[in-house]
This record gives C-alpha cells, structure tokens and sequence, in this order.
C-alpha cells in the first residue's frame, strides 16, 4: 500500500478530505517524532508502542580495501507492535 | 523510557499541533491505527511517508523441545508486523552530541596512527594534527581538553622532528633526481665531448654579449669582499706554477682552475664552488647561446641541480660552507671576465668543468698524475656520499611495499573453517563471506584439508 493509497483509505475512514487528511497526517507524525525525541514512550493502544532507539556505533572491517571503518551511532524511531494487534492480525488470517 | 504517552494524551497534542477539537483528533488516531492494520492484512505493507513503513510479515512455523519433557514440539508460525522509519532523527536534534563524539574518535585515531608508522610520516602527519585540532577548537570547547594534552603531546616531539625533516627531504629531493643523476653521469662523457666545439663556437660568439653583462657583475664585484681578491691572486698565480694537465691537450685551463679551487677552498666545497660556477655561466650560455646549447645546457643543469640538491642534506656545517663558498665563487668568475684573456679562460674552463670532473674518473682509472687524484677523490667522496643515501631511501621504501603485500594463500589445517581463518587474518567472521566467494567453494563447510584458499 502506497502512501496516496493510505492517504485515501484514512479519508474514507476518518470521513475527512484527503487534504485535510494529510495535514492532518503530516502533524500527526510531528507530535509523534516529537514526543519520541524527548525520551517519551508513544502507547497506541490496540497497535502499539513509538519509541526513540538509540543505535550503538560499531566497527566494521571492508575486506576489499581492508580498512576498519567506524560507523556512527544513531538514533531511529523503533516501532513496537502490541499483543493486542498481534492477535487482530492473526486472527484475520485464521 | 523515562514517560509515557497514552492514547489520549496524544490525541490532545494532535490537537493543539493541528489546531482542531479532540475529537477529530480522536477519530483520527483510530482511523490511523485502522488503516494501518488493514492494509498490512490486506497488501502486507503499509508505506507512510515521512514516518515509515509497517510491514506484515510471516513467521513461518518452527520446532522446539519442550523443557520438562524433553519431546518436540511445534510452535505454529504466526503474523507479526515489523516497522522501518524513514526518519534520521540525528540530524534534527541530536547533532552537537554526536558531532561530539566523532570527533573524539577521529582525535584517538589520529594519535594512534602515527605510533606505528615511521618517523618521517610521523612528523608530516604531527604537523597537520595540531591544524585540525586548531579548527575543532574554535568549534567545541568540550574537547578542547583532550586537544590540549595532544597539542603539549606534539609540541614537545616538535624540537626532534627537524632532525627527522631532513629524512623527509632527503627523500623527496634525493628521489626526484635519481634518475636525471644516472643518466647524466653515464651520458655525459659522450655528450660533452660532442658538444664542446659546438659550445666553444658559441661561446666566442657569445664573449662579446657577454661584455655587457659581466661589466655590469664587475660593479658588483666592486663591493665584493677582501677575501675574493685575495682568492683571485691566487687563482691567477697558480696557472703560471703549475703544469698543464697532460691528459686532454684542447683543455689546459679546466684543470688549472680545479687545481686553483683545491687550493683555495676545501674538497667539499671544492665541488660545490665547480657547479657554481658552471651554474653562472650555463645560465649565460642559456640566455645568448642558440638553440644546439639548450640540450647539453639542461643536461648540466640538471645535474648542478642535483648537486645543490643533495648538498644541504649533508651536515649543517657544510653547507654553510657552501652557501659562504658560493657567493665568493661567483664574482671571481664575474671579476676574471673582465680581462679578456681571462675571460676566455673562464668561461671555456667553465663550460668544460662538468667534461674535466668526468676526465678526472676517466683519469683515475688510467691512474695518473697525485693532484688531480685528490680532485678525483673530492668527486669519488661526492659520489659515495650520494649514493649511500639513495640506498637508504630505497630502503626505507621497500619495506613498506612489502607490508602492504600481505600472504595471500592459507592452507587449511584440521578443525579449521572459513570463519576461524576469518578472524585469525581479519578479526572479524564477518569476511568469511568474502574469501567463501573469493575462492568459490561450493559446500564451504566440506572443504578438503591442505587446500589452499586465497585471502582477500
């Protein structure tokens, strides 16, 4: 599913314009980015859990050139599904 | 971690983000929730820009041993979903502290690189550090402590690191004219001898414009010291005392101006004042001489060059001299070319005086007269002093290429695989992949022992 795809199927359950739906989507994601950014754990219940992760620097060795390289570490935003969706999704698979 | 955001209390920051009731909020945050998990039911992925996207993914079924009983058992595969962000959420706020942390890193690497190189990368790699560090300073004062104590660090190896520059120098002047050294002192002889009547036609032709200039040098030498006069009557006595060199009959005076040389100055200095002069006077040739000159001209030149080159990576002391030697040299040559008579002598023993240092090698095989032997010698010292030096550099090169060329092949000893040869060379499982595709083993787990598998 793309992302016009889901933009449109949102409108139609929201019962919203699809631009307003992605206004709507676009500060959706910044509260969201945002409040993970400031160490805060996002529960979505029935879906589950945004939360900022923080990625561990490593070494990484290239053969070809054999050189060790260090790669940075980083911060992603980690998606935790709920036990809740993960009955939802195989129960509509049953 | 720390807090945690509820349904609802997302639902009213969507709010007060959006500027709208929380209602909408509310059913949009379900609708969200809805959407999402239908299309991953329904399309097995869910791409959201911006955000990311959510996959539905098959755990596929597996056996497991239960614990107590010690009987297999299944656990049946299910559905999970799995989430990829698109969002790098460094580059928004996190970037002083990780700008930070780089660059400490890079700091450590470079401290330690230089420990296990040589001395001269050592040094060129010193001097570029504390302008790096410089520049970070300006930037974070949170290292600036680290950069401090390198910074002390570099400061003291400092006053060693000229001793250590002379390598260096040595290395990028000695090996630049290595080639033109060879070839020259090989080719010379012949091209000398080809070229002297040429030169010499020239040169005659060329007295005249040179009167112009060397009246010029002659106000300059003028203001010249005591001690060149002095060295003049000296030079222009000795000719008279001393016998014409018996080898070559064309060119007397070449020999007697080496013997003058000899006499006024030292054997190191001896050489130096030669190319000098033959610096001078070449470059006279350059300017006025035709178009037939300009070959053999840059070939001495080049090997003046040379010369010069190599001298001030001898001791300090020396070249000193050199540099105190070589100015007197000049307006003598200047101050004798204003008798005419000696003018000629000049410039046809200056032009010649390249031909008369290899007459003098050709003469030491011959074995003639003792004075001219000490010249040979001056030019055999000059030539040994050369050439240990390029055997050092040489040297230093060679083993470098040779750590770069590691062993390329390891044969495969009992209980070994590719993984344990993997870390044993690189430290890592990770390039067992890279010699398993290198050396194309089909089964790498059944690989005949005493094969041997090449190392990336």
């Amino acid at each position: 599913m793309t992302h016009k795809q889901f933009i449109n199927e949102l409108a139609k359950n929201a019962g919203m314009t699809t631009s307003e739906t992605t206004d709507l989507m676009n500060s959706f994601i910044k509260t969201l980015v945002d409040s993970a950014q400031n160490e805060k754990t996002i529960m979505l219940q029935g879906f589950g859990s945004f939360e900022k992760k923080t990625k561990a620097e490593r070494k990484m060795y290239n053969p070809s050139t054999k050189e060790y390289r260090i790669i940075p570490g980083s911060n992603t935003l980690a998606f935790k599904p709920s036990t809740l969706l993960k009955d939802k999704l195989n129960q509509d698979a049953k | 971690m720390s807090q945690k955001l509820t349904t609802q209390a997302l639902t009213e920051m969507l709010a007060k983000e959006a500027g709208i009731n929380k209602r909408a909020a509310d059913t949009f945050v379900k609708a969200f929730i809805q959407t999402v998990i239908e299309g991953g039911i329904k399309d097995g992925n869910v791409k959201i820009k911006g955000l990311g996207t959510f996959k539905v993914t098959q755990v596929a079924d597996r056996e497991s041993a239960d614990v107590n009983t010690g009987k297999r058992i299944v656990i049946a595969g299910y559905k999970k979903m799995s989430f990829s962000t698109d969002i790098n959420m460094d580059e928004a706020y996190e970037s002083v502290d990780d700008t930070d942390i780089k660059e400490n890193k890079k700091e450590e690497a470079n401290a330690d690189k230089p420990k296990s190189k040589t001395k001269a990368t050592k040094t060129t790699k010193e001097k570029q550090e504390p302008a790096k560090t410089s520049e970070n300073q300006d930037n974070n004062s949170v290292i600036s402590e680290n950069e401090k104590e390198i910074q002390n660090e570099i400061t003291e190896q400092i006053p060693v690191a000229p001793v250590v520059t002379f390598s260096t120098k040595e290395e990028v002047t000695s090996a630049e004219p290595e080639l033109p050294k060879t070839e020259v002192v090989n080719d010379s002889p012949i091209q000398n001898l080809i070229s002297r009547p040429k030169e010499n036609e020239d040169v005659d032709k060329a007295i005249s414009d040179n009167n112009d200039n060397t009246d010029n040098n002659d106000n300059t030498d003028n203001t010249a010291t005591e001690e060149t006069n002095e060295e003049l009557t000296q030079v222009e006595e000795t000719p008279v005392t001393e016998p014409v060199a018996e080898v070559i009959p064309s060119k007397p005076q070449p020999t007697e101006i080496e013997n003058k040389s000899t006499e006024v100055e030292t054997e190191s200095a001896k050489v130096e004042t030669e190319s000098a002069m033959v610096e001078t006077e070449t470059a006279k040739v350059e300017n006025k001489s035709t178009e037939v000159e300009t070959e053999t001209a840059k070939v001495e030149t080049e090997t003046e060059s040379t010369k010069t080159e190599i001298q001030p990576t001898k001791v300090e002391i020396e070249s000193t001299k050199a540099t105190d030697s070589s100015e007197p040299t000049s307006p003598t040559s200047t101050a004798t070319s204003s008798i005419q008579s000696t003018k000629k002598i000049w410039i046809w023993g200056a032009v010649a005086v390249a031909c008369v240092i290899i007459c003098a090698i050709i003469i030491l095989a011959t074995g003639n007269s003792s004075s001219e032997n000490k010249d040979i010698q001056a030019t055999t010292e000059v030539s040994q002093n050369e050439t240990p030096k390029d055997t050092v550099v040489t040297n230093e090169n060679k083993p470098e290429d040779d750590k770069v060329s590691k062993p390329k092949v390891h044969i495969l000893q009992k209980g070994e695989s590719l993984t344990t040869i993997s870390v044993m060379y690189y430290h890592t499982k990770d390039s067992m992949g890279a010699i398993w595709k290198l050396n194309k083993f089909k089964n790498p787990n059944d690989i005949p022992l005493g094969t041997e598998i090449k190392l990336p």
